[in-house]
């Protein structure tokens, strides 16, 4: 992939940018905010990330501007520590997501991966599949194989979240906003519970598990071996 | 103190505006009186001129232009103190007789000025103006006119009684103003002395009240709330630092044990990993604090309220407990909401914030409790409030320690063990804040009962 990055302090751009190496993609660093606006409009990228606040030109009008002329590339804030309603704002003004400073790297790489290939898992789509598990969206049915299985709507939408996101990691904060518009940490293992209960209904009876946990970072459903 | 910067005193102001308006005032009904007395004096002396020129026509209709000069020659020669002026001319423009001369010969009423009239005699009041016009008689023409004395007499009685009228005004003004100012100064310089106190570190000082209830007494007995309010606001904000100091020295203190433990005995990348991981983790936690003091502050700062629209408190409560049913039973509690999502208990609100406050609460129950305990959820809809309770089976809290608990980093001594930053009361105390409701915590006999009461919509 080709990302933008449009952060000014350098620690965490360089933090940035060797993790996207590392990962196989490019990544372009640019400091400050008419820069990295400019870039953003001539170029084409597969992701933007831009921190919140820029010299000469903040990441919320950055955005703003962007769009004003159409450009539909995905874009993810980067926030300072704490920002409560800085989220509302990001997304207001048409960023796609959002991260709060510090943050991990695989957070980031998650959501990138999330937010890169989100145009072609529209919300058509009708019947989800990941291996011999099928979600019908119309119909609120899931199965798998022959079985029907039934789902709690909570248990429904989490699994819809994750296979809308097959092969990609979802993190635990990703799942908490998505699943349950939780946009704070939980003190108890919330994910953890609905995750294990989700797992006995679709995984466990049938040997062959879809749900994959990946340490330290979250959750992916695929059926590959 | 008084002489300083006087003009800007605000009695001194005051009594300047006043004055200046009262002195505008006398001024414009003097100008008044000046001019419709000035009206009725010229046209009373125009009436005399009048007068005295039909009596000198009538004389030349029926005695002859020499009688008329007979009579205007003897005239002339007995008007006193010159008060008027005669000129009679003959129509090749000679002399005939009168007490001015060469005059030249207009039609309708003019004012001349005794300054240029050519008199045959020096008499008379070189001020004087006269108010004259030209009669045709039947061998000349006759030049009658009245002096405007008793104009200028008017005048100078108004501009005098003026003068001595804005002079008293302005006395009385200076006097008062500076009367004024000075027992406002003393009141004022008792301000400003307590305000430097309370400036330079002395912030429980304040300022003496008076009990004369005036409104500089009203203004004292604000500045004291205002100075009460920031001497609870220091002391809290100082309480918090230092806690915020004492709390995370604790965790910073491990991290730094457990690095060291990493750079003193691990020697393989097993254990390195095991030591960076679990600093980490700890790293984690003392952000998790910052973070939640961060949003406690804005929450507190109110700018949310702007986003506030309609929630259903009930579908809140609904939706916080149906999420938190699976996790209260994994670690062996039971949670069970007695709310159904269409109570139909609207308030305005911030739906993430209040879904915050409740699992907070929830989540207290679950973690500071032993396992098997119930926890319960409940909401009472009445007219003016949406009672939104959250309730369990545990140990509770102290009667003593309810206050506490909502203060910034307290934790109860038995909840020291638990991780934990000590911040989910106060938070959840900030958005019920926020939301303009109130949190009680009673005795649920056994175990604590979190009662939130907000204003319905």
């Amino acid at each position: 992939m080709r990302i933008l990055v449009i952060e000014d302090d350098p620690e965490t751009a360089a933090y940035v940018s060797n993790g996207l190496a590392e990962e196989g993609h490019i990544a372009e660093i640019l400091a400050d905010g008419p820069d990295g606006l400019s870039q953003a409009m001539n170029e084409i990228y597969d992701v933007i990330v831009v921190d919140r606040m820029l010299p000469r030109l903040d990441g919320l009008s950055l955005v703003r501007a962007l769009r004003a002329v159409g450009q539909k590339v995905p874009v993810l804030f980067l926030t300072s520590l704490g920002g409560v309603d800085d989220r509302v704002d990001g997304l207001n003004v048409g960023g796609d997501d959002y991260l709060a400073k510090p943050f991990a790297f695989s957070e980031l790489m998650a959501r990138i991966n999330a937010l890169a290939r989100r145009p072609h898992l529209s919300d058509a789509e009708i019947v989800l599949r990941v291996g011999d598990l099928q979600m019908d969206l119309i119909a609120r049915k899931v199965t798998r194989g022959s079985d029907v299985i039934d789902l709690q709507p909570r248990e429904f939408r989490l699994l819809e979240v994750l296979m809308r996101n097959k092969g990609r990691v979802l993190t635990r904060t990703m799942l908490l906003e998505r699943v349950w518009s939780f946009h704070f940490e939980p003190k108890t293992s919330v994910v953890e519970t609905h995750i294990s209960r989700l797992r006995t209904k679709i995984d466990r009876p049938y040997g062959r598990e879809l749900i994959h946990t990946v340490r330290g970072c979250g959750y992916t459903i695929h059926d590959h071996q | 103190m008084i002489t300083n910067d006087i003009l800007k005193r605000t009695p001194v102001r005051l009594a300047g505006a006043f004055t200046l308006l009262f002195a505008v005032t006398v001024v414009a009904l003097v100008l008044v009186l000046y001019l419709t007395l000035q009206a009725e004096l010229a046209s009373h002396i125009q009436k005399r001129v009048a007068e005295t020129s039909d009596t000198l026509v009538a004389i030349d209709a029926e005695h002859g232009f020499d009688a008329l000069a007979a009579v205007v020659a003897d005239e002339a020669k007995s008007v006193r103190d010159f008060d008027s002026i005669l000129l009679l001319r003959r129509k090749d423009g000679s002399f005939q007789a009168g007490n001015v001369r060469n005059v030249r010969v207009f039609s309708g009423w003019d004012v001349l000025d005794r300054a240029w009239l050519p008199m045959v005699a020096d008499k008379g009041d070189p001020d004087d103006r006269f108010y004259a016009e030209w009669y045709p008689v039947s061998q000349g023409y006759l030049l009658v006119g009245g002096s405007d004395r008793e104009i200028r007499e008017v005048r100078r009685i108004l501009l005098h009684g003026l003068g001595w009228g804005l002079l008293t005004t302005v006395l009385l003004a200076v006097g008062s103003a500076v009367l004024l100012a000075r027992r406002t100064q003393q009141k004022i310089d008792i301000f400003a002395t307590t305000l430097a106190h309370v400036s330079h570190g002395d912030i429980g000082r304040r300022v003496p009240l008076t009990g004369s209830g005036d409104d500089l007494d009203r203004v004292a007995a604000q500045i004291n709330t205002a100075l009460s309010q920031l001497q609870k606001l220091i002391e809290n904000v100082n309480q918090a630092s230092s806690d915020i100091a004492h709390d995370l020295k604790k965790p910073i203190g491990r991290l730094r044990r457990r690095l060291e433990l990493a750079l003193g005995s691990a020697d393989n990348v097993k254990d390195y990993r095991g030591r960076v991981e679990e600093s980490l983790a700890e790293l984690d936690a003392i952000v998790e604090t910052f973070e939640a003091l961060l949003r406690i502050t804005q929450i507190e700062a109110g700018a949310r309220r702007s986003r506030f629209c309609l929630v259903d408190l009930g579908d809140v409560l609904a939706d916080v407990a149906d999420v938190y049913e699976p996790v209260a039973e994994e670690s062996g509690d039971h949670l069970e909401c007695a709310v159904r999502g269409d109570a139909n208990a609207g308030i305005l609100g911030d739906r993430e914030l209040l879904t915050q406050l409740f699992a907070n609460l929830i989540e207290n129950a679950i973690r500071h409790s032993p396992t098997g305990i119930r926890i319960g959820v409940d909401l009472l809809t009445q007219e003016q409030e949406h009672v939104a309770i959250v309730w369990d089976t545990g140990p509770g809290i102290p009667a003593d320690e309810r206050e506490n608990v909502f203060r910034r980093l307290y934790r109860l001594e038995r909840a020291r063990t638990t991780p934990g930053s000590g911040l989910g009361l106060s938070l959840a105390a900030a958005i019920a804040d926020l939301h303009g409701a109130t949190v009680a915590l009673e005795d649920n006999k056994p175990g604590l009962r979190v009662v939130v009461s907000f204003p319905s919509a």
